[in-house]
């Protein structure tokens, strides 16, 4: 008897764990029910999701890390015109990307974005400086010179004396000397590197980036070359010369592919005949 | 309704009896075939399959029908003594006791056997036979060779060990009747012959196809398993029945009943 009441006991146990698996599976369904139909209702989102994933699968443009950081950042470079400013393609990917949550546009803002440097602007203003400043110096030479000439006048018809000699080669010498001044300004020499980072540092200008890049690349330092053309073009993306500096630093460092790559993507979005014709010279390996 | 729960779990107990016998299709199906393959000239018939499959039951109910017709004897329970094996024969074939004292000479036996062929056919039931020796198998064996002496034997199949494959069972065995699980509607049938056999009609009728599914899934149509199966359950209706009669309902077949059944069973765990 006391069997068959332990026995009832073991079968109510039973019952009541039966009971709880049950509730389990439907707990389940539920959960499963209510997943689906919330994927089915976010489905826009999850499809441009999968859309920005395949982009970065179909890109993979071996950038440098600093960029390969956001993917969706790479799908941008490659859809949208690189001219723009960096303002500009998150705006693109904002619109792009209605259905994306606050936090990721907030992640898309945040990350690197390989913007394009004027380097035409930069290029004009840095030429127009050079001129003042070498006008400034021809006209300090000229000045020089007046006031040597007012010292020594040079008879055309005769032979110079040795005392008129040596004040001309002196000032010649005067002249050699501004001139490698000025060379040095645009080389780069350990000096002017310096003086452009300490300069650079301070402003944080997209232009001393870019000097920085090509010193460095005149240098044959290509890594830090492509270092600091990523850095320009980070800063401003207006222009080609930091993408080339960039690429043909990539192509001097044997990445050969990779900068060809970027070069595309690049020349997709921009038409530029400059990039078409780097492409061409770097396919070449006429670089 | 009296308490009768008491005398309907006891006709499931397992027991191999002829009147508990019940005739199922393929039950007929094996026995016209035993009984046919008696009458061809062969020396060892095998009765083959898992336990609870009706073997036993096979032979008693062949036994029972034939003893009457021809010379026939049935060892239902092993005999493992060579010595008390052979004592047995020789009795049944003689119908002489032997004394105590004295013991049954195997090759006086064959040479008995010899010569009493032709004259008489004798047919040995034998069960549980993996059970004996090789020694006493291989003696069977002679004693079957003689052709006066037929001998029909029982086997459990084991998963371990193909017993059919051993070597004497080889090469003697002429027929072989392999017995199975009953299936489902087999099983349905089984349960509600055992019920109308007896007078329970009511209680048969209870019993629906859902229910035997529900003891199916555990017994497999396991005849021994399905008696084991139905007598707890009636157990614990005769308990109910005569303690707690509030719970019992007489129209249906109560699902807890089974459920803890097959938890007393051990089939399922609490």
């Amino acid at each position: 008897m006391d069997n068959m009441k332990e026995l009832e006991k073991r079968w109510y146990f039973y019952k009541a764990k039966q009971s709880l698996l049950s509730l389990n599976a439907v707990g389940l369904v539920v959960m499963f029910s209510l997943g689906g139909y919330y994927a089915y209702t976010q489905a826009d989102v999850i499809k441009n999701l999968f859309n920005e994933k395949t982009l970065i699968a179909e890109t993979k443009i071996d950038l440098p890390k600093e960029v390969m950081v956001s993917p969706i950042l790479v799908a941008n470079v490659q859809e949208e015109p690189v001219v723009n400013s960096v303002k500009t393609a998150e705006v693109v990917i904002a619109s792009k990307n209605e259905g994306l949550s606050k936090a990721v546009l907030h992640e898309v803002s945040l990350e690197p974005i390989i913007p394009i440097v004027n380097m035409e602007k930069e290029n004009s203003k840095t030429t127009s400086t050079r001129k003042n400043t070498s006008k400034r110096v021809y006209k300090s030479v000229n000045h020089t010179n007046n006031s040597q000439r007012k010292m020594v006048k040079a008879k055309a018809s005769t032979y110079l004396t040795a005392s008129e000699l040596s004040t001309i080669r002196t000032e010649v010498a005067v002249l050699d000397s501004q001139r490698t001044k000025k060379i040095n300004l645009n080389g780069s020499s350990a000096n002017y590197i310096g003086t452009m980072t300490k300069k650079f540092s301070k402003s944080k200008k997209p232009r001393e980036a870019l000097l920085l890049a090509k010193a460095f690349y005149a240098k044959g330092d290509y890594s830090s070359s492509e270092k600091w053309a990523l850095t320009a073009n980070k800063l401003d993306s207006s222009k080609d010369e930091s993408w080339h500096i960039f690429a043909m630093s990539k192509f001097k460092l044997g990445q050969k592919h990779e900068a060809l790559k970027i070069l595309s993507s690049y020349y997709k979005k921009s038409h530029s005949p400059k990039t078409k014709a780097l492409i061409i010279k770097i396919k070449n390996e006429r670089l | 309704m009296n308490n009768h729960f008491e005398n309907v779990k006891d006709i499931f107990i397992d027991s191999v009896e002829k009147n508990n016998y019940v005739e199922l299709k393929i039950a007929v199906y094996n026995y016209q075939l035993l009984k046919k393959s008696l009458d061809k000239p062969l020396k060892m018939i095998l009765l083959f399959g898992k336990p609870g499959t009706g073997k036993s039951m096979l032979l008693n109910k062949l036994y029972h029908n034939l003893k009457e017709s021809r010379e026939i004897f049935y060892f239902d329970a092993p005999i493992l003594s060579e010595k008390e094996f052979l004592r047995r024969v020789y009795e049944s074939l003689t119908g002489k006791a032997v004394p105590k004292e004295l013991r049954v000479n195997f090759d006086g036996l064959l040479r008995y056997c010899q010569k009493l062929k032709g004259e008489r056919e004798i047919v040995f039931l034998l069960d549980e036979c993996q059970l004996y020796s090789e020694a006493l198998m291989e003696k069977i064996r002679l004693l079957s060779d003689t052709r006066t002496v037929k001998f029909i034997i029982t086997l459990h199949k084991t998963d371990n060990e193909d017993i059919i494959a051993k070597q004497h069972f080889k090469t003697r065995i002429w027929e072989v009747i392999e017995l199975s699980n009953a299936s489902e509607d087999d099983l349905h049938l089984y349960i509600q012959k055992k019920l109308i056999q007896k007078g329970y009609v009511e209680i048969s009728n209870m019993i629906k196809k859902k229910h035997i599914k529900f003891i199916y899934a555990y017994t497999h149509g396991n005849f021994r398993e399905t008696n084991k199966f139905l007598y707890t359950l009636f157990d614990i209706y005769e308990y109910f029945y005569e303690n707690k009669p509030h719970k019992v309902s007489i129209d249906k077949f109560s699902k807890k009943f089974l459920e803890m059944t097959a938890l007393k069973l051990g089939y399922i765990d609490g």
